[in-house]
């Protein structure tokens, strides 16, 4: 099944296996249900979701670039928590992401 | 901050931590396993034991074997502790951690250090975009949950994790519409003295295989000159431009880049280990002696953070450095090392077999040499080609300066993502070699705490602070 995302864009990742055990988890408040083997950031490509957050020198939006937690180019916001690198974070249930859109934050001097 | 006491402190749970930590609780040394990642198996084993047993064929032999050694490694006495970072070392062995929004204080009698590889950066005009990631990201999206892209996929670069990939995508039925290769002029004289040992290693049935039906079976175009990726807010396609001014147009949804892997040194240089310049692999590695022991007394540097050998070596590696910090730990004497270690020895010589022919075949494209005044080299910090190449220009071989000057090298990334191509811009502009350019500068912490463990870190501070006035 191909996702689309909130701005109706339709997903350009997909699985190649179906998911064996699954849980209910929100992006940017959309109900979205998970494999549960997924990270934070393979549950937000398969929903359509490419760019998780604004590089905070250029303004420019940034999406997943290494997948192993070392770019830091795939922050997002955890249950209320900002910029964690949603490479590392294993999904939960009734985990609420939001991608960083929008939000341009200071930066620190 | 309580204080934990272990035997070792293993850093990395690929194949050379585990493999270390296996054999150090085998034999009665404590040790505590800390890995930044959910589970257990690094990028190359990542996922392997939730993984069905059918999808992990798809992923070939080199993948399967993982699971035995995770199996094994759950078996043994080991305290391993999960999205847990390194925050420091002092000296005495005493490691700060980060476990949970907590920080811990480790007293260790030695440390190995398995941090893996990471992928060299591939900075082309557009690779920030979003839909743009590495041929290793793409791998591990697929370990970790079956995800593939699902519509026009372009691939740029080199490397042979590059044909390893597009071979699994055959397989899991995911389409390339285009291999874009930077491999470049192979040198025939060069490849022919190395390539018995190739002929003769693992690799060479497998990955003769790789590369071939891949080669075969997508469209792959040879590109010599300069290569960009298009876009305004995501992908869309890829641009190769050709001398005489034509140029060839792909779209994309999705574009994966590749040009080889580097080992993650971040963690050693931090420590003071003494780097060495490999010539054949056109990276930074600690020199390390028999054991895998670095300049650092003490402190070991065991897989692919030593320098790029694969899974297999990075095994053996990892057991021998265990070996030796258990007879430092007086718990083998010298002789039992030695004669537990010899078949081991060996292997991972047999394991490195064939790795001069790739590392010649694959020798890097360094994308940033040819690539456009507006191409980004820092992403962290957003900062150009142009921007550096004018300060290398003015400062010859100051990194330091550039950093002060343009933030280059200061973001959370902590450098990897533009430290190989500055110094490879460096040598370039100077007409230097790079290892005259010298390792990049490293210093704990190595990767940024969030401001919430700061914050927990200010309270287990002033706490004693708070004593200290008492
Ligand atoms: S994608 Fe690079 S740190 Fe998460």
């Amino acid at each position: 099944m191909v996702m689309k995302n909130d701005t109706g864009t339709t997903a350009t990742f997909k699985r190649f296996s179906p998911c064996n055990n699954t849980v209910t988890i929100f992006v940017n408040g959309r109900e979205i249900v998970a494999s549960g083997r997924d990270t934070v950031a393979t549950c937000l490509l398969v929903a359509g979701e490419l760019a998780f957050q604004y590089n905070k020198a250029s303004g420019e939006p940034r999406g997943p670039y290494c997948m192993m937690g070392v770019c830091f180019e795939c922050l997002v916001t955890i249950d209320g928590v900002p910029d964690l690198q949603a490479c590392l974070v294993p999904v939960e249930p009734g985990m609420r992401i939001e991608t960083q859109k929008g939000v341009l934050q200071g930066r620190d001097t | 901050m309580s204080i934990n006491s272990v035997d070792v402190l293993v850093v990395g749970a690929g194949p050379a931590g585990l493999s270390a930590a296996i054999e150090l609780s085998k034999r009665g040394a404590t040790t505590m396993l800390i890995d930044e990642q959910a589970q257990p198996g690094g990028q190359i084993y990542r996922g392997v034991e939730l993984c069905g047993e059918s999808d992990r064929k798809l992923f070939g032999y080199g993948y399967v074997r993982g699971r035995k050694i995770i199996e094994d490694f759950r078996q043994s006495p080991i305290d391993y502790k999960t999205r847990t970072v390194l925050v420091s070392i002092e000296s005495n062995h005493v490691a700060d951690i980060f476990e949970n929004g907590v920080l811990k204080r480790v007293q260790a009698g030695a440390i190995i250090i398995a941090t893996g590889a990471y992928e060299r950066p591939v900075p082309i005009k557009g690779w920030t975009l979003p839909g743009v990631m590495t041929i290793g990201a793409a791998q591990i999206a697929a370990k970790q949950a079956s995800v593939i892209p699902s519509g026009r996929t372009v691939i740029v670069g080199n490397g042979a994790l590059l044909w390893l990939l597009a071979w699994q995508y055959r397989n899991f039925g995911a389409s390339i519409d285009a291999i874009i290769d930077l491999g470049g002029r192979k040198q025939i004289s060069k490849l022919l003295r190395d390539f018995w040992g190739f002929a003769a290693s693992s690799y060479f049935l497998d990955g003769a295989k790789y590369y071939a039906l891949s080669r075969v079976s997508t469209r792959v175009i040879t590109a010599r000159d300069q290569v960009e990726i298009l876009g305004d807010t995501r992908v869309e396609g890829v641009v190769v431009m050709q001398k005489n001014g034509k140029y060839q147009k792909f779209a994309a949804d999705t574009v994966l880049l590749h040009d080889g892997i580097l080992p993650n040194t971040n963690l050693l240089g931090a420590i003071g280990c003494e780097m060495l310049w490999s010539l054949s692999q056109c990276s930074w590695r600690p020199k390390v002696n028999i054991w895998q022991e670095t300049s650092v007394s003490g402190v070991f540097a065991a897989g692919d953070n030593a320098g790029i050998d694969g899974a297999i070596a990075a095994e053996y590696s990892g057991r021998i450095a265990a070996l030796d910090a258990l007879r430092q730990l007086q718990i083998l004497t010298s002789q039992e090392r030695d004669t537990l270690a010899q078949p081991w020895i060996r292997q991972r010589s047999r394991a490195r077999w064939g790795r001069n022919f790739i590392d010649a075949y694959f020798s890097p494209s360094n994308t940033v040499k040819t690539a456009s005044d507006a191409t980004i080299v820092c992403r962290c910090e957003a900062i150009t080609h142009e921007s550096v190449s004018a300060h290398i220009q003015q400062e010859p071989r100051r990194l330091a300066h550039l950093k002060s000057m343009t933030r280059c090298g200061m973001g959370p990334c902590q450098g990897r993502m533009c430290s190989p191509s500055v110094a490879a811009l460096t040598a370039q502009i100077s007409d230097v070699h790079p290892y005259q350019v010298g390792p990049p500068s490293h210093r704990f912490p190595v990767s940024p705490l969030p401001l919430a463990a700061l914050a927990k870190f200010d309270v287990g501070l002033s706490q004693d602070a708070g004593k200290l006035h008492e």
